[in-house]
């Protein structure tokens, strides 16, 4: 599936016309609040409201079972080595040789699982609702110089491009005998050489060919350049911000002083 | 009053490998060219099309280095000293390889591009996008990325983008030589659609006669670093001893005319479809209704 | 000469990840020696198919042999062997730092002795007339040499079929027809050809079978005189006839057959009509 590329979805939705400043101020508070916390309900609740507001967006299911299939393996990797490196604190319901699984290491584990679906959660309220040529735009208005906030539109629109370069070069380099089936992994590097000096070599021609086609467009022509697309900050998207400023702080304030989200089971200390 | 006045011109890239001998491509080109013109630029590959149509705009010799002699005039700058960006504004150039010359995530991004880099209010950018992707019969494209385009599309968005600058010359470099037949017939017929609705001068480079024949008021050839001949397509597509030399390609119906003027005597000197039907219809009707 | 096609497909069916099939139920056969263009759209499914020659790609329904062996069970490296492909773009194979090596690569892969690979890329360098070039690196050569060093490289390996995938495209046309006739030379040799190409006059000119692809399926196929006439079909696969058949059948209501391919029929024929008249 080439989600992976084209990270987004268009619509219409409120939560794709939301400022992408806004939801990147969203994920940045969602994934440092999530990394604070260890709570199993507080997580959960995270993840479903993620989802329901990605869904309500109009985002589709099929999306969102991506991001669980990629994470699934992590998760679950996560999940078991806590409940085997750290054991129960208590008796457990399950006990053999240095294993201890109990309520407490299990919820743990659970938790800290599911604490990576949420992370990615959060990052996707954002990717999944902003085309690329806005989200560079804000990070421009946020102080990023053009040709960075360029560079890195025009690496992200090259991506499938070259994916598509490489397969086409493994094909041509695989007709004339090229093995590609070596288990060593030192002779399988190698083996690949072919494939990589001709993408390399492709890789400096497009960049040759990219930067005269940047100049026969004038980049640079005017010192003050003016964008299509602008950015406004709604009143709607300033409150917002605000609101999750907000509620960012006052979660982070409780975590430390009632201890809110610390524990596993138990939602404050 | 000339829009292009090339003289006496000289170009040498430098060596690719060090140590190596300067390549020489251009010794020494002539050209004038009016305003609304539209010039064909033919001959073998790797001869120096490329390299001249980049010394209408600066990249030769500002983007490639090597060494430059005698004069190049493009509407009234020098493409030596005024900078490639200032001069992008006025001299559009569409490349060969659809692939390297789309930047943006959408058609749209990609056709306010240009403009956006020039300063232009958002306002008058909407309304040259719009026009742009209409000569090039791509409106409802707008919201489409690059990657999901054909051939023919992405060379068409090209073309719209570099429109969108209204540049008063507009150079096409092979615009449709990696294209399939439809993609061709698509790029053409946007650039018919361009001569029709506004009267450019139009540099193309390309090896297809037949659509060569069908645009062109003069087609230039090239070979070994000059131009052989610059003339109505007419004389050029008949002239066997430059064909000889050289070896460029002519219409089917331009040998057609060549080889009835050997068997039978006859005079045509037809370059297009249409001209040749006309010209044979003619002819063999009179035949028939004389006595 | 055998009488037995060297190459079979039957009800062969490809699916890539979408839900349209880019090949459905093409049944071919195509003899030993044959000069095949194949014609379609970008999107026809003409690319699909000559991978599956090479066993690029394995069908997902159907069978594919190449002289009389299936391509399920043998890999791309076994039958480079006998199937050589030249892929459209020269920048996508080639890497060495020599032309000498590059051509060398494809016989070194084959497994030959270090001897019979010089003897083949001194053979190749010559037919191609590649020798002045032969230790320079082959990325700083012209476009024109590039491809000219990429089918070397390919015929190094003396596959008995060779595809060719879009041999003369940026080539001007003195180009083309020198190509045009080293491929001539591989036919009349023995080598079949199947030659991938837009460019009508060449297969108008050259090959001697053709094939039309057009939405995954096979929309005709025969000698390229015959198929070149199905107007019809050539319209649906949205492929113009050269120029000269296009003026004869304009000028069919004046006797002109609409079969011309040639400048020399077209003229014979103007003069019988000519003659005719008087």
């Amino acid at each position: 599936m080439s989600v992976m590329y084209d990270l987004y979805q268009p619509g219409d939705s409120w939560l794709h016309r939301l400022d992408p400043r806004a939801k990147m101020l969203f994920a940045f508070c969602g994934c440092l609040l999530l990394l604070l916390y260890r709570n199993l309900w507080l997580i959960m609740g995270v993840l479903v409201l993620t989802q329901l507001a990605l869904l309500s967006a109009g985002i589709e299911g099929e999306r969102l079972a991506w991001v669980w299939r990629v994470t699934a393996p992590t998760m679950i990797m996560v999940a078991l080595f806590w409940v085997v490196f750290y054991p129960s604190r208590g008796e457990g319901f399950l006990s053999w040789r240095f294993l201890r699984i109990g309520v407490d290491n299990l919820a743990e584990g659970i938790a800290m699982a599911l604490r990576i679906g949420a992370l990615a959660f959060a990052l996707f309220f954002w990717l999944f609702s902003t085309d690329q040529t806005i989200l560079v735009r804000s990070l421009v208005t946020l102080g990023l110089p053009y040709t960075w906030g360029l560079t890195l539109a025009m690496a992200l629109r090259y991506i499938p491009t070259m994916t598509n370069t490489f397969r086409m070069i493994s094909d041509a380099q695989q007709a004339r005998g090229l093995d590609l089936s070596a288990r060593n992994p030192l002779k399988r590097a190698r083996a690949y050489m072919p494939i990589t000096v001709a993408m390399l070599i492709t890789a400096f021609r497009t960049a040759e060919n990219l930067s005269r086609a940047l100049q026969s467009r004038a980049l640079g022509a005017s010192p003050r350049r003016t964008f299509l697309r602008q950015l406004h900050l709604r009143p709607r998207d300033v409150a917002f911000m605000i609101s999750v400023a907000l509620v960012a702080l006052l979660l982070l304030w409780l975590r430390f002083t009632a201890g809110l989200g610390a524990y596993p089971l138990r939602l404050w200390g | 009053m000339s829009i292009i006045s090339i003289d006496d011109l000289h170009y040498a890239y430098d060596p690719p490998l060090p140590g190596g001998e300067p390549i020489r491509v251009l010794c020494g080109i002539d050209l004038c060219m009016e305003r609304g013109e539209f010039l064909s630029l033919m001959g073998p590959t790797g001869v120096g099309k490329t390299t001249l149509c980049m010394a209408l705009n600066g990249l030769v010799p500002q983007a490639t280095g090597g060494r430059i002699r005698g004069s190049v005039e493009v509407l009234g700058c020098d493409p030596r000293r005024t900078p490639v960006e200032a001069l992008a504004a006025r001299v559009g150039i569409v490349y060969q390889d659809p692939e390297s010359q789309l930047f943006c995530t959408t058609v749209q991004d990609e056709v306010a591009f240009g403009p956006e880099n020039l300063g232009i209010a958002a306002q008058e950018i909407e309304e040259r996008v719009e026009w742009a992707l209409n000569v090039v019969n791509m409106t409802s494209y707008g919201d489409r990325s690059p990657n999901q385009l054909s051939g023919g599309e992405k060379q068409r968005v090209a073309l719209a983008a570099s429109l969108a600058m209204m540049p008063e010359v507009l150079i096409l470099d092979e615009p449709a030589a990696s294209l399939d037949p439809l993609g061709r017939f698509q790029v053409f017929e946007a650039i018919g659609a361009l001569c029709r609705q506004r009267r450019m001068t139009i540099v193309m480079v390309s090896h297809d006669a037949e659509h060569v024949a069908q645009f062109s008021d003069r087609v230039a050839v090239m070979w070994e670093g000059r131009l052989a001949r610059v003339d109505a397509p007419s004389e050029i597509f008949f002239d066997r001893s430059l064909r000889e030399q050289v070896g460029f390609a002519i219409p089917q119906v331009s040998a057609l005319a060549m080889a009835l003027n050997d068997r039978y005597g006859s005079t045509y000197r037809f370059t297009r479809l249409d001209e040749a039907e006309e010209a044979l219809r003619r002819d063999l009707v009179k035949q028939q209704s004389s006595p | 000469m055998s009488d037995s096609p060297c190459l079979r497909t039957r009800d062969l069916w490809y699916e890539y990840d979408t839900a349209i099939p880019a090949l459905n139920g093409v049944d071919l056969s195509i003899p030993d020696n044959a000069y095949l263009a194949i014609v379609g759209q970008n999107g026809s499914g003409k690319t699909t198919l000559v991978k599956h020659f090479n066993g690029l790609l394995k069908p997902t329904r159907g069978e594919v042999w190449i002289y009389d062996r299936s391509t399920e069970s043998a890999t791309v490296g076994e039958l480079a062997h006998q199937v050589g492909y030249v892929f459209q773009n020269p920048d996508h194979q080639i890497f060495c730092a020599t032309t000498r090596e590059e051509i060398g690569f494809g016989p070194r892969n084959l497994g030959l002795t270090p001897e019979a690979v010089r003897a083949r890329v001194d053979d190749a360098l010559e037919t191609f007339a590649l020798t002045p070039y032969a230790d320079t690196p082959p990325a700083v050569l012209g476009y024109g040499l590039r491809r000219k060093v990429s089918i070397a490289a390919v015929y190094a390996m003396r596959p008995k079929i060779f595809i060719l995938d879009e041999p003369s495209i940026g080539l001007d046309w003195r180009s083309a027809q020198e190509l045009m006739v080293l491929v001539d030379n591989l036919h009349a040799q023995g080598h079949t050809i199947i030659l991938v190409s837009h460019d009508m006059r060449l297969v108008a000119e050259y090959t001697r079978q053709m094939l039309v692809m057009h939405e995954g399926e096979v929309l005709t196929y025969g000698p390229t005189e015959a198929v070149l006439c199905r107007t019809e079909q050539l319209e649906q696969a949205q492929i113009a006839p050269p120029q000269i058949n296009r003026l004869a059948r304009r000028l069919s209501d004046l006797g002109f057959d609409g079969r011309t391919l040639s400048v020399e029929a077209f003229c014979a024929a103007f003069g019988e009509l000519w003659e005719e008249k008087t």
